[in-house]
């Protein structure tokens, strides 16, 4: 009996062992270099290191490996970008999850009445009243916005009004400046013309007039009126 | 030139090994420390170096390097430059997994932001993790080695089901992009 009794604990032990085989998790209190656990532990970490080794063997065997061919090449960038793809996927599942985790453990929290509660209570009123005042001063800025915009589009137009009535004035002014310039010209001509002719014409009746007094031998030094017409021709004329 | 080579040494039984590889020896010490002081359920060796190639003369006495971690100091480009020469001198098997850099302190004011772009580049062209942690505190001592302890224990083999390829794939860092950061104030 006692030889079949040492048979049954063994091959308990046995039936133990193989369920323990699949991935024993390694805690730092099963060292004990006995037991089963360890054992198995230590035959699954040899097998990995061995394929490890293996696959390093495979890549002196596989010419590929360091000169990869072109279409080789597409397919490792598609893999890249899979992989790429699958881990943004990945992280953002696990944010998710985090985040689906934390709500969990604080409604449960306020629900249970703790000691947090009051503070998670209070975090989460001040949170809101700082949305509301983020929106009432988003809002703020907005309308500050609009208004900007529409003095901003007033200030254009008006510029624009401006330089409209400057170009006018300058072409105004040129105009003007133009015809005065035409005017005293034809004005200048005509009158030094007339004034010249006057001109002549007083030089001509006065030396007339002379002609005659001297000629009519009268006394012309007695009468002041006939010797001013005598004396006349001695003032200058400026023409 | 002498590398650096994964496979040429048989690894030890329930044993795994890493190397950190930092220029300026300031924080080695302490997350060497730090690793041996974790929870672990495997024997752990922690190999300090400040250049490689690592001196021949140990080559015999050292076991085989299962991840090799190269702490890199952002506040000036000198440790960067030296650390993309110090990786010439590594077997091509360390790119796949069994590589992790580590950058320390990287809110302090002192940093530049180009340097840690240029690492974040660099981690990104090797496909690489890329590490921060705060390596000035005890809990952030002990939060980092948990972080290299579980890249320990895929790269020597411990965890079944996952290779080292598999978990660089998850845990490589992305190029970063290329903007300069969009300015607060509204442009008129």
């Amino acid at each position: 009996m006692d030889v079949f009794q040492k048979l049954n604990t063994a091959s308990q032990k046995l039936g133990q062992a193989v369920k323990i085989n699949y991935w024993t998790p390694a805690d730092p209190t099963s060292n004990n270099e006995e037991s089963y656990k360890y054992m198995f532990r230590l035959k699954h970490q040899l097998a990995k290191q061995c394929e490890d080794m293996k696959i390093r063997l495979k890549i002196d065997e596989d010419s590929n490996f360091l000169n990869p061919t072109s279409e080789a090449k597409l397919d490792i960038t598609e893999a890249l970008t899979e992989l790429e793809t699958a881990r943004n996927q990945h992280q953002k599942t696990t944010l998710a999850l985090h985040r689906a985790q934390v709500s969990s453990t604080i409604s449960e929290k306020v629900v249970k009445e703790d000691k947090q509660t009051e503070a998670i209570k209070e975090t989460v009123n001040h949170t809101l009243r700082l949305y509301s005042q983020i929106l009432n001063l988003q809002e703020e800025g907005n309308k500050l916005k609009s208004q900007l915009r529409e003095v901003r589009k007033e200030r254009l137009t008006l510029k624009k009004d401006a330089l409209m009535n400057m170009e006018e004035i300058r072409k105004v002014s040129k105009m003007k400046e133009k015809k005065v310039q035409s005017m005293k010209s034809e004005v200048l001509k005509q009158g030094q013309e007339y004034l010249e002719k006057y001109l002549n014409i007083a030089a001509l009746t006065e030396n007339v007039f002379q002609g005659l007094i001297l000629g009519s031998n009268v006394n012309w030094a007695t009468d002041p009126h006939l010797r001013e017409i005598v004396l006349q021709l001695e003032k200058n004329f400026s023409v | 030139m002498s590398v650096l080579k994964l496979f040429h040494k048989h690894p030890e039984l329930n044993t795994a090994s890493i190397l950190l590889v930092e220029t300026e020896r300031q924080h080695q010490d302490k997350l060497a420390e730090a690793i041996l002081a974790a929870q672990r359920s495997f024997n752990v060796n922690v190999h300090l170096a400040d250049s490689l190639p690592l001196p021949t003369k140990n080559e015999a006495n050292r076991p085989r390097i299962d991840l090799v971690v190269f702490i890199v100091n952002h506040f000036n480009s000198h440790s960067l430059e030296l650390t993309k020469s110090y990786l010439q001198h590594l077997d091509v098997m360390y790119f796949l997994g069994r590589l992790c850099f580590l950058v320390s302190d990287a809110r302090s004011a002192k940093s530049d932001r180009d340097i840690l772009h240029a690492v974040r580049e660099m981690a990104a062209q090797y496909s690489s993790p890329l590490l921060f942690t705060e390596l000035q505190t005890e809990q952030g001592l002990a939060t980092a080695a948990d972080r290299l302890l579980v890249f320990t224990k895929v790269s020597a083999g411990f965890v079944p089901g996952v290779s080292s390829l598999f978990l660089n794939t998850l845990t490589s860092c992305s190029h970063p992009m290329e903007s300069s950061p969009t300015k607060l104030s509204d442009t008129d």
